[in-house]
């Protein structure tokens, strides 16, 4: 009867290992794929390891290519004060800054699989809802190379929320007591931030709504005025937008050179230098698609 | 048996209402208290809502008493950026901040209880580590239900009985 008892014992400590392994920092590193190839949400995740800490690189989908979030440094959570996070790390939490929204991801192990929760939340003044997304993601294949390597490039985590539009909102309170966000140093402030030094947007633009919008670039500030003819225009407008990585979050509104009267919000993404595309609009804008 | 169809109608009613009733900012309201009466972490909840926000606050196991972590304003998340957060939010992020470290709290609904993830970061050169915790908190007893907390609880049972009331008058027919 001794023989069974060694090999309950050796079963024992073969899944005390095994859940070990599972409960380390090494069970996040890696190249991750979102199950939902779908998805208008996060599609690819690249999380790299070293010791205790942790980077957390997300791409979110957009056309024709998924967006670059950027990298952030993701905190570490184990079961209690006392456990070693090397090895025992069962969540991470990895906040990235668009200057517009924050997105907060919270990443937790699911057998071999990543489970995510997403919690987008707005810093501009926008009437969009802070809103959640659920993900579940799996390891690629070939982990050698970046998922962003050769498709995701481009903006922030607020170009792909569930709605299609870059996140954006009202998030009660502002200011949370304590005055910081979780982490104190919390990660991906810059991810995205500013603009590309060789992006000019200034000159005159064609839209979608027939009209004819002329832009000006001062920095990481664009300003337009944009009008439905050149003579007795039924509509005309003025904008002033904040660029963001490859996001334009901006207020528009109605002057009355025409005869229409509206505002509202506006985010849109920078294409390229050539292209301009409305992500969210608000007070009834009718265009979509800038050229030039 | 001829009464069958009537009772599932009236439960399949209730169980929407009920679900429509889950997802707004109303059902967070209330005083909590952890299921686990013997924690060492979170011992009670005190979540009140107006409009669109909520603030939470929250004690923490201490002795002899319970020690308060303060009341700190909510942010609240719904299923998307163009959902309505007072009759469709499904989950608070509250955070504490106590100098020393930062717990975040992302709350959930569960039936009618509340699942609260728990995640203190540490800011001192302690070396204790970073730690999360789960916690399922059920309404304490003696809650006195707000306003709105008390229409949401009300509201299905209204719904049930004015189905009652009709499914009768169609039986009479």
């Amino acid at each position: 009867m001794r023989f069974p008892y060694s090999c309950l014992a050796l079963a024992l400590l073969l899944l005390l290992t095994a859940y070990s392994g599972q409960a380390s920092m090494n069970q996040f590193a890696g190249s991750w794929s979102n199950v939902d190839s779908a998805t208008r949400g996060i599609t690819s995740l690249k999380i790299d390891v070293s010791g205790s800490s942790a980077q957390v690189h997300a791409w979110g989908s957009c056309h024709p290519t998924d967006c670059d979030w950027g990298a952030v440094q993701a905190k570490a959570f184990a079961s209690d004060v006392s456990s070693d996070i090397a090895s025992g790390a069962n969540t991470l939490i990895a906040v990235f800054n668009s200057g517009f929204s924050e997105t907060t991801l919270v990443i937790k192990p699911s057998g071999n699989k990543l489970r995510v929760d997403s919690y987008d939340r707005f810093l501009d003044s926008s009437s969009r809802s802070n809103y959640i997304a659920s993900y579940t993601f799996q390891k690629e294949a070939a982990s050698g190379t970046s998922p962003g390597g050769s498709a995701p490039g481009g903006t922030a985590p607020g170009g792909t929320s569930p709605g299609g539009a870059a996140p954006g909102g009202s998030s009660p309170g502002g200011s949370s007591p304590g005055g910081s966000y979780p982490g104190g140093s919390a990660p991906g402030g810059s991810s995205s931030g500013g603009a590309s030094a060789s992006l000019d947007l200034t000159g005159v633009w064609n839209c979608d709504d027939g009209g004819i919008y002329y832009l000006r670039q001062l920095g990481t500030t664009v300003w337009w005025y944009g009008e439905q003819s050149p003579s007795n225009p039924t509509w005309s407008n003025v904008m002033r937008g904040s660029i963001s990585g490859s996001i334009i979050n901006a207020e528009w509104s109605d002057v009355p050179m025409g005869s229409v009267m509206s505002s509202g919000n506006l985010v849109l993404q920078i294409v390229s230098n050539n292209q301009l595309a409305a992500l969210s609009k608000t007070g009834g804008f009718g265009g979509s698609v800038w050229t030039r | 048996m001829d009464d069958i169809p009537k009772i599932l109608a009236a439960l399949l009613l209730l169980l929407f209402s009920l679900s429509t009733c889950s997802a707004s900012l109303s059902q967070f309201a209330g005083d909590w208290s952890n299921a686990d009466p013997n924690t060492g972490g979170m011992t009670k909840l005190s979540i009140s809502v107006s409009g669109a926000s909520a603030n939470v606050q929250a004690w923490g196991k201490c002795h002899p008493t319970d020690c308060d972590w303060g009341m700190v304003q909510a942010y609240v998340f719904a299923p998307d950026v163009s959902s309505d957060p007072v009759n469709q939010a499904q989950a608070l992020m509250a955070v504490f901040n106590s100098g020393f470290s930062v717990t975040t709290l992302f709350i959930k609904p569960q039936g009618n209880s509340l699942s609260v993830q728990s995640y203190t970061a540490f800011q001192d050169s302690s070396a204790r580590s970073n730690y999360a915790s789960s916690y399922t908190f059920t309404r304490t007893a003696t809650t006195q239900m707000s306003a709105s907390g008390l229409l949401a609880e009300v509201a299905p049972l209204q719904k049930f009985g004015k189905l009652q009331a009709t499914l009768g008058n169609i039986g009479e027919i």
